[in-house]
């Protein structure tokens, strides 16, 4: 029996073909998916590797809000001071220290003007030319030496193309600087940091430049001396500088960085994780339908063997040796197919800006998975029909019109609803969750149950759903189409699931960011009435000359200036908005529930609705909010609004902040011409007013909500990109059912082009029974994608999301690409289908 | 052998080779042949004989090696397959030995399916008149897996002759089927031609089969040795005992 499979194996070309592909493209899938999370993930991580020195000393963290300083609110940045660094420098065993410059916000400016915010943290050093204490190596010219040179990173350099000697600006929080490029480095092993920028100068330059211009540092670096460990010259520092003052080991150092950088990362894991299993279930379908179709072409095959005598044992283990050659063999190329997938979707994610370096990874886990997906499935596949081959009576199975059976569809039926019982009653918890985090987690799950209960029902709705699709179809061929769709509706309904489990995702996150964008349109048309909205960059906070200027400007009416700062309050860490009193309701308007928006009164505290009621504050009350300086204040509750737009939490007047020792840093500037003036007219002295800060972008209320718009289309397209590789795989899918059910039905359409049946009509036959299969499980994925979309928006009401929007354009344009890629997919089967020998087909047992 | 133009379809020293020298099979050699208006031929022969490759050659299933075929008046060896595909759908009706109906269709639908390809609308008429001599006007609705095998040759039949087809090629109608249900096609096969005044050519081994036949030809090694008018299954017999391998399908 052995030898009869394997020569059954190679006797059917084509058909091995088509398995082996349907395990390649699964096993591919499932293995690229995971090289590239590892690798994205390994690049982040090794990004820090080797950076630090022996020992790092940092300034303590406190209990102070906005100690760690990350979440791009306006805050003094904890320093060193000059003489801690002495002590280091004479404590024993440390061969070498110095004092390390290293904030976010120094953005450079490129050869052609603009600004190179790259796509992520712009930052500012001090050069550091001893290489035991920096991560940054010179490659080409030299250290720079007072306020005119600066040195930057390679890759700065070549996207600004800025070389040696090229004059330029950057953009310090102190103010644009003229400066000439007079060095070149890399960063770690890696070379770059990712996304970032990285701008370096002599430290006095870089302190007056980055900080106050006062001789401290942001941290420490020092070198142990030949002979003593890292952690015994940590130790040695640690006790010379004391409690003041964080110490650690270079590898300590490296892995905090890298531990912030995994978190910042979690969710885009899971996003990719999610992926993965989409892929592992997208190739399960893929091989298990194959092969159950492959298996049960070879039904008779198999009961001449049994009526030859050969024991079930036998047959069952001839198509299992099958499906194990298969499966193998079709799991290990499709793991260096992965590795190529990987390749591209990297170069893919650096083409929309998420760049990452370093060599792709593949773990043993990748190894495993793709042969578990790629050699389980497929025997898994192959074994439940070989088990119904090897049971059929060996002359029913000899008997010329052999019927699948569709049994089993019932006990489908109860299992299905009762996933979608289970999904509906998690919606419903989920809708009605207290808390916005435990809402979405349930009307997520409430999603992957309806998705588990549209796969196990797809069966099912398939006849109907089917009929109404094909009903288009008026003709005879039209008829005969349909009717083949429906003829094993667990094929068809299996076909489509991939198409429909990728297609759900898309609906669903297109709805996300449609509702987002048309949330944040209504937000800014409800709550703001100026006419520009000043911002820098990546959301920076902007010296106060931006305002001052803008003020000057000629028929300026209002100038505004948003802050944020870091607060502690109800016994919780967060950030409060400071705000103009005189002039915030000029320019916004905000909703009040309770009291009034006046904040000129020093003290004073407006709270939003969600706060009141959790914390059972009122008009009147006192709050005690203690900032970053440490200081802690009693504020009076003024007024309680509903938060909307950019509007929530706690807000106080700018005053009380300055008073607190916040830095004079705006977030956002609100900017109202005179009354009767034509903003418009007015547009070029503003733009004017801000020229000297490149920075600094000046948007009118269209303009900004466009940019939001943009940004949030610029995810949702990153999106589609990983999830059209779904629909590929899906596609092919597609191209596999119709491919072998046309080798089913060869003696069928032998018959019909013996009657007269041209090859085009043949061809249009089986272009629409691709083309109703493909828009079936478009139309099921996305109304249940746009539904839990909604749902989802729903739960997120809360956070400003006040607008459910159903995304009608995209579905359109989803159902015509489903559509077209369904008349596609049908392409070569046709092709073959209507190339089919007349008398061969007629004659084919 | 008569004119050209009372003949349904002709064929001249038709010629079909597989294969080269050592390994060529002369599957025609030279036959000629004439297939006259409203006459019920039957083909017979053992295994390997041909005659199964004459009818495909003649029903434009199949392309001769060399040798002219005509439908009517048209040739069939200089037309493209486009052009062949029409002709079997317009003027040819066929019914083969298995595997015959569309299984996704209703009985109804099978019976129209040649017009239906070609978009025309069938002569309500004309079908009614065929429907009721097949006997089955209470199954047209039924699938052809809710059929007997006797019922679905006969639904074949109809199809065949739904269209008015110039000539009807058959090819073992009745290999698949028991004794009744095989009389009751080859009966309506005999009615089509006395009533309907139909062409009828048929392929079979069967010389009870060949006796519905208004006369038989018989081939043997790719060539027309014999033909009997007026034959009866006994005189049918006699003549194939003749030959060697007799009675083994082909």
């Amino acid at each position: 029996m052995g030898k009869a499979s394997l020569r059954n194996l190679l006797a059917h070309k084509g058909r091995l073909a088509l398995s082996l592909l349907a395990v390649v493209l699964s096993a591919g899938f499932v293995a690229g998916t995971l090289i590239f999370t590892d690798t994205l993930q390994s690049s982040f991580e090794d990004l820090f590797a080797g950076t630090s020195s022996d020992v790092v000393v940092s300034p303590a963290e406190t209990d102070a809000p906005g100690s760690n300083g990350q979440d791009g609110s306006t805050v003094a940045t904890p320093t060193v001071p000059a003489a801690t660094l002495e002590t280091v420098r004479s404590t024993e065993g440390i061969a070498a220290a110095s004092g390390d410059v290293f904030v976010d916000g120094a953005t450079i400016i490129g050869s052609d003007g603009e600004a190179l915010l790259g796509n992520g943290p712009t930052f500012g050093a001090n050069w550091e030319p001893d290489e035991r204490l920096s991560a940054l190596t010179m490659v080409e010219g030299a250290a720079p030496v007072g306020p005119g040179q600066m040195a930057i990173d390679k890759k700065a350099a070549e996207d600004g193309v800025l070389g040696i000697g090229d004059r330029t600006s950057v953009v310090t929080p102190t103010g644009v600087k003229d400066v000439t490029v007079v060095g070149i480095f890399t960063f770690g092993v890696n070379g770059s940091l990712n996304g970032a920028t990285i701008a370096a100068f002599e430290t006095p330059v870089a302190q007056e430049f980055l900080l106050d211009g006062s001789p401290v540092f942001t941290s420490i670096s020092a070198a142990a001396a030949s002979g003593v460990t890292q952690e015994q010259a940590a130790a040695n520092v640690e006790a010379a500088v004391g409690p003041d003052f964080k110490v650690q080991t270079g590898t300590e150092a490296e892995d905090e960085a890298a531990a912030d950088i995994k978190s910042s990362l979690a969710f885009f894991n899971y996003f990719l994780l999610a992926f993965a299993f989409v892929s592992v279930l997208v190739g399960l379908f893929l091989i298990f339908n194959t092969f159950a179709m492959i298996v049960a072409q070879r039904t008779r095959e198999l009961a001449l063997f049994r009526a030859l005598g050969a024991s079930r044992a036998q047959v069952r283990r001839s198509v299992l040796l099958e499906a194990l050659v298969v499966g193998l063999v079709g799991a290990l190329i499709g793991i260096l197919a992965g590795l190529a997938l990987a390749a591209a979707l990297r170069s893919l994610f650096g083409f929309i800006g998420l760049e990452f370096s370093g060599t792709l990874v593949v773990q043993p886990r990748t190894v495993i998975v793709a042969l578990v997906v790629g050699l389980g499935a497929t025997l898994v596949a192959s074994w439940l029909p070989a088990r119904r081959a090897a049971r059929v009576a060996p002359v029913a199975a000899l008997r010329d019109d052999m019927v699948v059976t569709t049994k089993g569809l019932r006990r489908r039926g109860i299992g299905g609803v009762v996933a979608a019982l289970i999904s509906a009653l998690t919606l419903a918890a989920g809708l009605t969750a207290e808390k916005v985090g435990t809402g979405i987690s349930l009307v997520g799950l409430s999603f992957v149950l309806a998705v588990v209960a549209l796969i196990v029902l797809a069966p099912l709705i398939a006849g109907p759903v089917v009929r109404v699709l094909g009903s288009p179809f008026r003709g005879t061929f039209g008829r005969i189409a349909v009717a083949n769709t429906l003829r094993n509706r667990r094929r068809t309904a299996l076909t489509a699931a991939a198409l429909m489990i990728g297609l759900a995702l898309v609906g669903a996150f297109s709805t996300l960011a449609i509702s987002f964008g048309d949330s944040v349109d209504a937000a800014v048309d409800s709550t703001v009435e100026a006419d520009f909205i000043v911002t820098n960059a990546n959301f920076l906070p902007m010296p106060t000359e931006v305002g001052d200027n803008l003020s000057a400007v000629e028929d300026m009416a209002t100038v505004s200036r948003i802050r944020f700062a870091p607060v502690a309050s109800f016994g919780q860490n967060g950030n409060l908005t400071g705000v103009d009193a005189a002039t915030i309701n000029d320019v916004t308007t905000l909703s009040m529930t309770a009291g009034s928006a006046d904040l000129t009164t020093p003290g004073s505290l407006l709270i939003d609705t969600t706060i009141a009621t959790n914390q059972g504050v009122g008009v009147g009350d006192t709050v005690e909010l203690t900032f970053a300086s440490g200081e802690t204040k009693p504020f009076v509750v003024t007024g309680v609004y509903s938060p909307e737009g950019f509007f929530s939490g706690l807000i106080i007047s700018n005053d009380d902040l300055n008073a607190v020792g916040t830095p004079p840093l705006d977030t956002v500037i609100y900017a109202k011409v005179s009354d009767g003036v034509d903003a418009a007219s007015v547009r070029p002295a503003v733009d004017a007013s801000v020229a000297n800060n490149p920075t600094v972008q000046v948007q009118d209320l269209t303009e900004f909500k466009d940019t939001f718009r943009e940004q949030i289309n610029g995810l949702l397209y990153g999106i589609y990109l990983l999830l059209a590789l779904a629909l590929l795989i899906a596609v092919l899918g597609i191209v596999n059912t119709l491919a072998l059910s046309v080798v089913e039905r060869t003696r069928e359409i032998g018959l019909l082009r013996a009657i007269g049946t041209s090859r085009r009509q043949l061809r249009r036959m089986i272009r629409i029974e691709s083309l109703v299969t493909s828009v079936f499980g478009a139309i099921v994925g996305l109304l249940l994608g746009v539904f839990f979309g909604q749902m989802l928006v729903r739960t997120l009401a809360d956070l400003g999301l006040g607008v459910v929007s159903t995304p009608w354009l995209n579905l359109v344009v989803f159902l015509v690409i489903a559509a077209i890629v369904g008349v596609l997919a049908a392409a070569w089967p046709a092709w073959r289908a209507s190339r089919m020998d007349v008398l061969q087909a007629i004659a084919t047992e | 052998m008569t004119t050209l133009t009372a003949s349904a379809a002709s064929a001249v020293d038709l010629r079909k080779i597989y294969g080269e020298g050592d390994t060529e099979v002369r599957a025609l050699d030279g036959v000629t042949v004439d297939f006259g208006k409203g006459q019920f031929t039957a083909i017979m022969g053992p295994s390997g004989s041909g005659k199964s490759t004459l009818m495909h050659c003649v029903a434009g299933l199949d392309t001769a090696t060399s040798g002219t075929v005509h439908i009517g008046e048209t040739d069939l060896t200089l037309l493209k397959d486009k052009d062949l595909t029409a002709l079997r759908r317009d003027r040819i009706g066929f019914v083969f030995q298995a595997f015959n109906l569309v299984p996704t269709l209703t009985a109804l639908e099978n019976i129209t399916l040649p017009m239906d390809i070609a978009g025309r609308k069938p002569d309500q008429e004309w079908l009614d008149t065929v429907i009721d001599t097949i006997g089955l006007r209470d199954r047209l609705r039924n699938r052809p897996s809710q059929l007997s095998g006797g019922q679905q040759q006969r639904v074949a039949c109809a199809r065949a002759l739904a269209n008015r087809p110039e000539i009807v090629f058959a090819d073992e109608p009745t290999g698949n089927l028991d004794s009744r249900a095989g009389a009751e096609v080859l009966g309506f096969l005999r009615r089509s031609v006395d009533e309907f005044d139909q062409t009828v050519v048929m392929v079979t081994h069967d010389p009870g089969s060949a006796s519905y036949a208004d006369r038989v030809l018989f081939l043997a090694d790719g060539k027309i040795v014999e033909e009997m008018a007026s034959p009866t299954a006994d005189r049918v017999l006699e003549r194939m005992k003749a030959f060697d391998g007799a009675g083994r399908r082909s």
